[in-house]
C-alpha cells in the first residue's frame, strides 16, 4: 500500500516538474538528475524530521549520505543503448582524469569548487571528509569572496507558513525550502536586510534582530538594541569589508529620527549621533520599501517630502535629497544596479496597470523611466486592483503581483532588462502554490559568517 | 617592418615548448597575469629590445596547444570588456559548444592554465562544467566522484 502512495507522489512530482520546466534546458547543466534524485530521496525518507533535501544534507551532515544511498534504490530505468555507451566511454578516460585531478594543486582544487553551482557542492558535500570541511576552511572561504557576484538569491516567507522560508535560486529556477533551526519558531520573523550573504531578519513587533546566513545555518541573535522603539522602523545592512570575516553593520532608523547602527566586530549597538536638521522629521519611511546599498551608502525612500535620504555607515553622515514622486504611482519601491539607484512601482490609469521601472537622474535628481513590464503580461492585470511586493531589489528583482485571483511573481534583470516568470512555489508534498508574503534578495556565499 | 596606422598592438605569448603564438594586447590581457606582465614591462621600458616595441611574454607553465584553446576563448570574449553589447544567449551557447568539443585531458589543461594565467571568466566556465558528467550518470555520483578526487569518506 505504502509502495503506491510512494508511486502516486513520485508521478506527481514528476508531472509538476515537467510543467514547470517543460524541455529540458538547453545546457548540459546537472539540474535535471539532480532534481529527480533528490525528490526521490525525499519522498523514501521519514518525513517526520524532513522538511527538505537541504536542511537533511546540511543538519545531519556525513550520515546523510548512508540513509540517502542505502534504504532508497534509485527508479529501475531502462538504459538506452546511447547512455550505455557514454557510461562505457567515460570509463575510459578516467584513469587519465584521475592521474591530473591527482596532480591539481590543493589552491585550483578550492578554487574550483567555490565556483560551482551551491546546489552541486550540496549535493556532493558528503563525498568525503575533506570537501564537507571546506565550509570551514579560511583559503577555501577566501576562494568565494574572490568570485565575481553573480545573480542574487531571494529569500521569502510564504503567506502560509510564516516560520520557514522559500529560498530562490534564479540561476536554475528552482524553490528550495531550507529550515533554520535556530529561528525562534514562535514569533514571526521577517527578512528585511542583506549583506554579504547573511540575511537579517526581525521579529515582526520590531523587537529582536537575528542574523543568519540560509547555506550554512550561521546564525547570531543580535543583543537588545539600547532604545526601545515600539512604531515601525526601516532597517539597512552593510558590510565592512569584502566579506563576513571584516564583519558587518546592521542599522534601524524611526519616523522620528532615532536611529542606532550595530557592529559586528563589537557585538554591540550605538547611538552615533542625531538626525541633522536638513532631514525633516517626521521622516515618513516608504516600509513597503527595502532600502538599498551602494559601497557602504545605505538610501531609503521617504515621503512629506517626497525623495530619499542616505545614511553613510562609514562616515554616519545623513542627507536627504527631494525627488518628486511619478504621478499615479503605487506600490513603489527602492532598487539598485551596478551603482544605479532605481525605482519599480505600478503606473496606474484609468483602468490599465502596467509595471514601470525608474532610473534616478542623479544631475537633476529626477526620475526618469526606463522601462515597462511587456503590454502581454500587463494585459491581465486590467480592470483589477493589483497589490504589488518587491522581494529583492538587487539587479535582479522579484516582484509579486496580487489580486483576489491573481497570484504572479516575475523577475526583472535591470541590467538586461529582461523579465522572466518565476515557477510556483510549492512545498515539498505540496501541490499548491504558495502566495509569498514578503523577501528580502541575498548574494549567496557558501562561507559567510554571521 | 612596416606597419599600417590602424594595426591593433599585438602581444607575442611564448609557451612551454617555445613555439610562439601573436594575439591582440586586449585579448591577451584578458589574463589578468598576462597584463600585469605587459604593464609592468611599460612601467620599465629603458631595456626595449625591438624598435617596434613588441612584448614577449613567456608563459613557462602553459603548452602551445593549450594556450591556443584558451586564446580562442579570450578573443570571443573580449567584447565584454570593451562594449557593453553582448548577444548573451549566443554567447552562452558558445561556451558550452566550446566545452563539448574540447577533450577531456586538454579541459583539465585548459582549467589549470586559466587558473595559472588568472584568466576569471574562462576559470568559472570550466568549473561549472569539472564535475558535470558526473552527475549526469546518475548511478552512484558519490561513489564516482571518490574514485576521480582520490579521497576516502
Amino acid at each position: 500500500m505504502e509502495g503506491v502512495v510512494m508511486l502516486r507522489q513520485l508521478i506527481g512530482q514528476l508531472q509538476e516538474f515537467v510543467q514547470l520546466y517543460g524541455s529540458p534546458p538547453p545546457q548540459p547543466l546537472p539540474q535535471l538528475p539532480l532534481l529527480n534524485y533528490a525528490r526521490w530521496c525525499s519522498s523514501t525518507v521519514d518525513d517526520s524530521s524532513i522538511d527538505d533535501y537541504y536542511s537533511f544534507m546540511m543538519a545531519t551532515g556525513k550520515s546523510a549520505s548512508v540513509r540517502i544511498l542505502d534504504p532508497s534504490k534509485p527508479p529501475p530505468s531502462k538504459r538506452s543503448r546511447k547512455e550505455r555507451t557514454q557510461g562505457k566511454s567515460s570509463g575510459t578516460t578516467e584513469p587519465m582524469e584521475q592521474r591530473i585531478w591527482k596532480d591539481f594543486p590543493e589552491d585550483l582544487y578550492e578554487a574550483v569548487i567555490a565556483r560551482l553551482p551551491i546546489a552541486t557542492f550540496f549535493h556532493f558535500r558528503s563525498v568525503c571528509r575533506k570537501w564537507n570541511s571546506l565550509l570551514d576552511s579560511e583559503s577555501f572561504s577566501q576562494h568565494c569572496t574572490e568570485i565575481p557576484q553573480a545573480n542574487p538569491w531571494f529569500y521569502t516567507i510564504t503567506h502560509e507558513n510564516v516560520n520557514s522560508g522559500a529560498m530562490y535560486d534564479p540561476s536554475l529556477k528552482k524553490w528550495h525550502h531550507p529550515t533554520i533551526s535556530s529561528l525562534p519558531t514562535k514569533l514571526i520573523v521577517l527578512p528585511v536586510a542583506s549583506a554579504g550573504g547573511l540575511v537579517c531578519f526581525l521579529d515582526i513587533g520590531n523587537r529582536n534582530f537575528y542574523v543568519c546566513n540560509p547555506l550554512n545555518q550561521s546564525f547570531k541573535e543580535l543583543p537588545a538594541r539600547s532604545v526601545k522603539v515600539w512604531s515601525r522602523i526601516a532597517v539597512g545592512m552593510t558590510l565592512n569589508g569584502s566579506s563576513t570575516s571584516g564583519g558587518y553593520k546592521v542599522m534601524w532608523v524611526g519616523c522620528d529620527g532615532e536611529y542606532e547602527v550595530y557592529d559586528s566586530l563589537r557585538n554591540s549597538w550605538t547611538r552615533p549621533g542625531s538626525m541633522p536638521s536638513s532631514v525633516k522629521l517626521p521622516l515618513s519611511l516608504n516600509f513597503r520599501s527595502q532600502a538599498v546599498t551602494i559601497d557602504s551608502t545605505l538610501y531609503f525612500m521617504r515621503s512629506r517630502p517626497d525623495g530619499i535620504v542616505s545614511y553613510d555607515m562609514v562616515t554616519g553622515v545623513w542627507k536627504q535629497f527631494i525627488i518628486p514622486t511619478p504621478l499615479h504611482l503605487t506600490d513603489h519601491t527602492l532598487a539598485e544596479c551596478g551603482g544605479r539607484v532605481m525605482l519599480v512601482g505600478l503606473l496606474s490609469k484609468n483602468a490599465a496597470t502596467c509595471v514601470c521601472i525608474w532610473e534616478l537622474q542623479k544631475m537633476t535628481l529626477l526620475w526618469k523611466e526606463v522601462d515597462r513590464m511587456p503590454n502581454i503580461w500587463c494585459l491581465e492585470f486590467y480592470g483589477k486592483h493589483i497589490r504589488m511586493t518587491c522581494l529583492g531589489n538587487k539587479g535582479l528583482l522579484m516582484l509579486s503581483l496580487r489580486s483576489r485571483q491573481i497570484n504572479r511573481l516575475v523577475t526583472y534583470n535591470v541590467s538586461s532588462k529582461e523579465w522572466l516568470k518565476v515557477p510556483g512555489c510549492v512545498v515539498p508534498h505540496g501541490r499548491k502554490r504558495q502566495w509569498i508574503a514578503c523577501g528580502t534578495s541575498f548574494y549567496p556565499c557558501l562561507t559567510a559568517v554571521a | 617592418m612596416f606597419r599600417t596606422m590602424s594595426s591593433k598592438k599585438m602581444i607575442t605569448l611564448k609557451s612551454l615548448d617555445g613555439q610562439t603564438l601573436e594575439v591582440e594586447e586586449a585579448v591577451a590581457k584578458k589574463s589578468l597575469m598576462i597584463k600585469n606582465m605587459i604593464e609592468d614591462d611599460d612601467v620599465m621600458d629603458d631595456d626595449v629590445e625591438d624598435d617596434d616595441e613588441d612584448h614577449v611574454v613567456h608563459l613557462r607553465k602553459v603548452t602551445h596547444k593549450v594556450l591556443e584553446k584558451a586564446m580562442e576563448y579570450c578573443k570571443r570574449h573580449v567584447d565584454e570588456d570593451e562594449n557593453k553589447v553582448v548577444n548573451e544567449n549566443e554567447l552562452k551557447a558558445w561556451d558550452q559548444d566550446f566545452v563539448v568539443k574540447t577533450d577531456k585531458s586538454t579541459l583539465c589543461n585548459l582549467l589549470l592554465a586559466a587558473y595559472y594565467l588568472n584568466i576569471e571568466s574562462l576559470l568559472l566556465l570550466l568549473s561549472k562544467n569539472a564535475f558535470h558528467h558526473k552527475t549526469s550518470e546518475g548511478k552512484k555520483p558519490m561513489e564516482d566522484m571518490r574514485i576521480l578526487l582520490e579521497c576516502q569518506q
